[in-house]
């Protein structure tokens, strides 16, 4: 493992039976990232992170955490450790109270700090004697991010943390992270399909569709690099293959062709204006939009 | 985790021990026989299944054969049969509450599986204990006597079997997804083992509910051992089965 990266994966595979699940994904995570996994419902997000906690042994490739091979038992415990984790059900023990499950939880971990634990009882407004069960599904949220975060981990990972919060209750929990890795130098990573929310707090994002990384980097960098480039034509646009590197994909409709480029726009431009086009428009690319280029559409 | 799971299973444990006492408190309020002794069991014959009214009737004429016959061949084996496969069909992991949480705790697989195993076998110790013990107590109360010896007995006969049951349904619970299979599948099997029992009286007084029922101590006094060691090697087997089927298994 690098000692920059906190996850590594490469050549990830999963399979359950003849269905594959992961289908060669590679990962990095930077040590102190706020890491956001980016995915359609089914894209493999939920299997790669399962496969980080050692729920999940590969089927094939290379995985890391802290440099540990999750699926080895005496690793896959060290790991757990050192990771917050909340998952997408926030099924947390139903029977129990949140004070009772505080109780049972902070005992695994050393450095769990019961100071911290109060302070997000308060700030979260959960109420310590009421069984889990009976807690409305963003309190179950707020308490899981507790439990995450009180254990004071290296990791947090969170697989579909907010999806069906209310933007407040989303907006807590996010905030709660940002916090989180901004004072104590955490790395945190995330799960959403939601693309505003990993806007708003990830610098590092990965874009997997069909169990494949289709796009990762600092988010700067991918706002720096991508491109869409549209050209217009006279008569009805061609449908070349671009010889030039970093062309991620080519769509031509009517007059107009627009290219999205993970790099050398430039030279894209030059090898495109021999097929001399009409006008030439080279605009960034929003997160939006590359997600919805990276990923597979329909057949 | 022995606390979560105490949490987890405590108000079946507490709910079965009621009903047990309460079944132990209603058999010495209705017995209407007045001798004190042991029965004189060698003319009865235990089987088969159909003349089983008859054998009560006969029994019931002294306080010890009265209780053995109603409640440690019957109730205490069944519901203590019950409590267990209850207990191994909710399995180590939950299908619902806390699944992937307990997952994501920094414990093994293996460990979890020996906190789970501990704490439900504990609790069928002590369910089996204080269910037979209620006997000699309660007996008391109602001026007849019964021997906490042959009580205690009943009970490590009882909690055997009743430990073998909670394994093979822990078993079922890593095969089945569905709560109500794992649990109907061990239940079967104890049917099945109850129906050979009847069928096969010599060699089924040395399976599970055999030694459950506790007959063989009722008729001849002695403690069948080897018997009761050779079912908790057993028991003991199949948690290394399970141990090793949750190591591989995904979640």
């Amino acid at each position: 493992m690098s000692e920059s990266n906190v996850v590594e994966a490469a050549g990830l595979e999963k399979r359950y039976g003849t269905v594959p699940a992961l289908d060669g994904l590679s990962l990095r995570v930077p040590a102190g990232s706020i890491f956001g996994l980016l995915g359609r419902n089914g894209a493999g997000k939920t299997t790669s992170i399962k496969v980080l906690m050692g729920m999940v042994r590969p089927t094939a490739g290379n995985v890391s955490v802290f440099g540990l091979a999750p699926h080895e038992p005496a690793a896959g415990i060290e790991i757990r450790r050192r990771v917050g984790f909340v998952d997408e059900s926030r099924d947390l023990y139903e029977r129990l109270t949140a004070e009772q499950i505080i109780g049972v939880i902070a005992r695994f971990y050393p450095r769990w700090r019961n100071d911290l634990a109060a302070r997000y009882l308060r700030q979260f407004a959960i109420p310590s004697n009421r069984v889990i069960k009976q807690l409305s599904r963003g309190t179950r949220t707020k308490l899981s991010v507790l439990l995450a975060l009180c254990r004071c981990p290296d990791l947090v990972i969170l697989d579909e943390a907010t999806s069906g919060l209310d933007p407040d209750a989303a907006e807590e929990v996010l905030q709660a992270l940002v916090s989180y890795a901004g004072q104590d130098g955490g790395t945190v990573l995330f799960s959403s399909h939601q693309l505003t929310e990993v806007e708003q707090v990830a610098d590092h994002i990965a874009i997997i569709d069909e169990g494949r990384t289709k796009v990762a980097g600092s988010l700067d960098e991918l706002r720096e690099s991508y491109r869409s480039i549209e050209f217009v034509f006279d008569n009805e646009a061609p449908k070349p293959d671009l010889s030039s590197p970093g062309v991620v994909r080519i769509k031509s409709a009517g007059r107009a062709m627009v290219v999205l480029a993970s790099s050398n726009a430039e030279q894209i431009i030059d090898e495109v204006r021999g097929m001399r086009p009409v006008s030439i428009d080279l605009r960034p690319v929003s997160i939006k939009e590359l997600f919805l280029e990276s990923i597979v559409k329909g057949n | 985790m022995w606390r979560g799971y105490w949490i987890r299973t405590r108000w079946w444990f507490f709910a079965f021990l009621i009903l047990l006492l309460a079944q132990s408190l209603t058999n010495i309020v209705t017995f209407t026989g007045g001798a004190s002794g042991t029965p004189a069991i060698a003319g009865i014959s235990f089987r088969p299944f159909a003349q089983r009214p008859q054998q009560i009737v006969r029994l019931s004429d002294t306080f010890k054969g009265f209780e053995w016959a109603h409640f440690f061949r019957d109730n205490l084996p069944e519901l203590v049969t019950l409590f267990a496969v209850l207990l191994g069909a909710a399995g180590v992991i939950p299908r619902r509450s806390g699944r992937l949480f307990t997952l994501s705790l920094p414990v093994s697989r293996e460990q979890l599986l020996m906190a789970f195993a501990v704490t439900c076998v504990c609790e069928l110790a002590a369910l089996a204990l204080t269910a037979a013990l209620s006997v000699p107590l309660f007996a008391l109360l109602a001026g007849q006597s019964f021997p906490i010896a042959d009580a205690l007995v009943y009970a490590l006969n009882s909690f055997v079997g009743g430990a073998v049951f909670f394994f093979v349904a822990l078993l079922f619970s890593a095969i089945f997804k569905n709560w109500t299979r794992r649990a109907g599948a061990a239940i079967a099997i104890a049917v099945g083992n109850l129906i050979f029992v009847e069928l096969f009286p010599v060699p089924g007084a040395y399976t599970p509910v055999g030694l459950m029922s506790g007959e063989s101590y009722f008729r001849g006094g002695s403690l069948q051992l080897p018997a009761l060691a050779a079912w908790l090697l057993v028991a003991a087997a199949l948690f290394i089965v399970e141990v090793r089927s949750l190591e591989q298994r995904d979640f």
